[in-house]
């Protein structure tokens, strides 16, 4: 197996749950051909988690591979906000916080991804000026019953609770941005699966190729949820003071420290040393992401002081 | 009964919240703003179109500023009110301002565009098409999907499978917004845009904290509930030519007469009672129908030509003579093969539709009919070919 085969095994791999549209997307991957890969995040707060960096990671396996990383920032979905898994209707954010929310983003994708070579779009370039007949053509492309495939929607139908008209745009505005990127791969969470195949649709209505998509793992959650967000608080933040990142990483469960390797590192975890000094290799490596090297030597000694009983374990 | 009584009853379907309501606000001595929105997907108004038009006439009359709204936006996204499938033909916008200006002239004949108090015009597509996605957005949410699948019409495609575009959840909700948009009092509209019209009195009550007043008019129907005006090819224009408008309520069914009497003119309703006493004792109901034809002829042109046209209709009809003005067909042929004549003539639509009428004896030249066993016919100038009983054709050679 040559180099670059072994890498593009990586990429279809490493951390991957499901990869919708394979074939096609294994294809394009040995063309050769440069590929438009999207990831968008929405910043319906300041900042993002590690759970974030995951498909920001994945995009910049892709980069190394010669392919183009088209990172959206989705300032209009993030008014509505993801229903996706949600029993209630969230209030809307406006435009003006999202925006504000989204400062950061930018410098704190940099970290991840080379974001030189990175097109970064925020959504309002195109839903700033849509017209209300482009709008009604884009809701056109699908009809209510292919929404309400949704199980958040059935959910939500299920047990009679309000399903925001609005809500049922989120999908929509998702699937416009891969046409208005002209996406050939996207990037998200397992949840995110209905979205995609909706999007996929929603391209062929506008006459382009489907994207594929790579659906990646969940990042557990420092509780050892399966998910790490923000809105069960099990998240470290990329923003946070190191030494209380490193705190958390070293309270994760001890079998999630495999899938933390494999979705934040680059390295693979060694099976034979202590669980804590493997989650001291992990915490150092996340530290040092987020705010140097330096920070993460100093917040490692300052950890260990702190719990001296710890450092006699190892 | 007074004005604001006859303006609350007399072919009022339902008023929301209620009449007492809107009764109260009007003996105040308050001027209403409201307006009726029409989509300009069609270029001929039918009478059916004249229950509400009279309406609003009333309300101008009382003093209330009234709005002719075209719909040039949201009939973008096609109103499916009594559609059964998903809209097909999309019509440009261009082609809906033209279509509504045609309107306002044809309404012209009820309402009054000019003078003191004169009725708006306005096109939805001045607010409608300025709306970003943040404001579509935030229409959108006030409104649940379960509200919208409230509606009976998507109950109906439901059931019967038919798939919805989403698109077609976005009409009520831009209907609805044209109420916040103009900030009107009330909206009037046939009781099958009540839906529509109360997403409107929602939105106004969300947005502007006010009342938003919504009046119904019934469909104008027969007794049996089938629509009247706008049958497939047979739509009673209120621009129609004065002859063929007298002859169109002519040939509507009898049990159409009370109800057009009530919506469509101010004939009192003891008058109205009356006449169904009288039909149901067995008086002709020709005679009513004569009079409600002269009536709406008269109420759309003017008196003499009512007169006119039913002089038309009385001797063409009635006295089975020959109408002294009809079409003239002008061809250089002189022998004619009876169906192929009837189809260049256009007194039958087809090949096959002549051929029938041919045969069911309803074609006469000169006053004989034309039999099936004739191949060939030889015209000369100024004869009378008749079609059944009213299609006449003059020929010459």
């Amino acid at each position: 197996m040559n180099r670059q085969t072994e890498r593009i095994n990586q990429v279809l791999t490493r951390g991957v749950h499901e990869i919708i549209g394979k074939h096609t997307f294994v294809a394009m991957l040995h063309a050769g051909k440069p590929l438009r890969i999207k990831y968008g995040i929405d910043p319906t707060a300041t900042s993002f988690h590690l759970g974030h960096t995951v498909p920001l990671r994945k995009l910049k396996e892709f980069q190394e591979l010669g392919h183009i990383a088209v990172f959206i920032i989705g300032d209009y979905t993030a008014q509505i906000g993801d229903p996706v898994g949600k029993s209630e209707t969230r209030t809307m954010l406006t435009l003006k916080q999202t925006q504000d929310n989204a400062k950061e983003f930018t410098h704190l994708a940099a970290k991840f991804i080379d974001i030189g070579k990175a097109e970064v779009h925020f959504q309002s370039s195109w839903y700033n000026t849509i017209t209300l007949e482009q709008t009604i053509r884009l809701m056109a492309t699908v009809t209510k019953e292919q929404l309400m495939r949704h199980e958040t929607f059935r959910m939500r139908e299920r047990e009679g609770k309000p399903l925001g008209f609005h809500e049922m745009f989120y999908t929509l505005l998702m699937a416009f941005d891969s046409v208005a990127v002209k996406a050939d791969i996207e990037l998200g969470g397992p949840d995110q699966k209905f979205n995609f195949l909706v999007t996929r649709q929603v391209m062929e209505r506008y006459g382009l190729n489907p994207e594929a998509a790579l659906l990646l793992d969940y990042l557990p959650g420092t509780d050892g949820a399966e998910k790490m967000s923000k809105s069960a608080n099990n998240f470290v933040g990329l923003d946070e003071d190191p030494l209380v990142q490193f705190e958390k990483i070293m309270k994760i469960r001890d079998d999630d420290i495999a899938t933390f390797f494999d979705l934040v590192t680059n390295v693979a975890i060694d099976h034979d040393v202590h669980p804590i000094i493997a989650k001291r290799q992990l915490a150092t490596q996340i530290v040092s992401d987020c705010h140097g090297i330096q920070t993460a030597q100093t917040v490692d000694q300052q950890f260990f002081t702190n719990h001296p009983q710890l450092k006699n374990m190892i | 009964m007074d004005a604001i009584e006859h303006l609350l009853t007399r072919g009022v379907d339902k008023i929301y919240p209620n009449r007492e309501a809107l009764e109260k606000v009007l003996r105040s001595g308050k001027k209403l703003k409201l307006y009726q929105g029409f989509d300009p997907t069609g270029t001929q108004l039918h009478i059916g179109h004249a229950v509400g038009f009279r309406k609003l006439r009333q309300w101008q009359d009382l003093g209330h500023e009234v709005i002719f709204l075209i719909g040039d936006g949201t009939g973008q996204a096609g109103d499916p009110s009594g559609k059964k499938t998903a809209r097909e033909k999309f019509f440009t916008r261009e082609e809906l301002r033209q279509n509504g200006k045609d309107y306002v002239m044809q309404s012209g004949k009820i309402m009054r565009f000019d003078g003191p108090n004169p009725v708006k015009i306005l096109y939805n597509s001045d607010w409608l098409n300025k709306l970003g996605l943040v404001e579509i957005l935030d229409i959108a949410g006030h409104f649940t999907l379960q509200q919208m699948l409230e509606r009976d019409l998507y109950q109906e495609r439901l059931k019967s499978g038919v798939d919805l575009s989403l698109r077609e959840f976005m009409y009520p909700l831009l209907q609805g917004y044209d109420s916040v948009a103009m900030e009107v009092d009330l909206e009037l509209g046939g009781s099958d845009q009540t839906f529509n019209m109360l997403a409107g009195r929602k939105l106004v009550s969300q947005m502007l904290h006010k009342e938003k007043f919504v009046m119904t008019v019934p469909l104008l129907t027969d007794a049996k509930g089938t629509k009247i005006g706008k049958t497939e090819g047979n739509v009673i224009g209120l621009t129609d030519e004065p002859n063929d408008f007298f002859g169109k309520i002519m040939s509507l069914g009898d049990d159409a007469i009370v109800n057009c009497f009530t919506l469509l003119t101010d004939t009192p309703i003891e008058e109205t009672n009356t006449m169904k006493k009288k039909m149901a004792e067995g008086k002709n109901p020709m005679v009513f129908k004569k009079l409600l034809a002269f009536e709406l002829t008269k109420q759309f042109n003017s008196t003499s030509v009512a007169k006119n046209a039913q002089a038309s209709f009385e001797q063409t009809f009635q006295d089975r003579k020959t109408p002294t003005d009809i079409a003239e067909f002008t061809t250089k042929q002189t022998d004619w093969d009876p169906v192929e004549l009837l189809v260049a003539t256009k007194l039958a639509a087809s090949k096959s539709d002549a051929k029938r009428l041919v045969e069911q004896n309803a074609v006469e030249l000169n006053g004989q009919v034309v039999s099936h066993q004739l191949s060939a016919i030889s015209l000369k100038n100024n004869d009378i070919i008749k079609v059944g009983k009213k299609k006449f054709l003059k020929i010459h050679v």
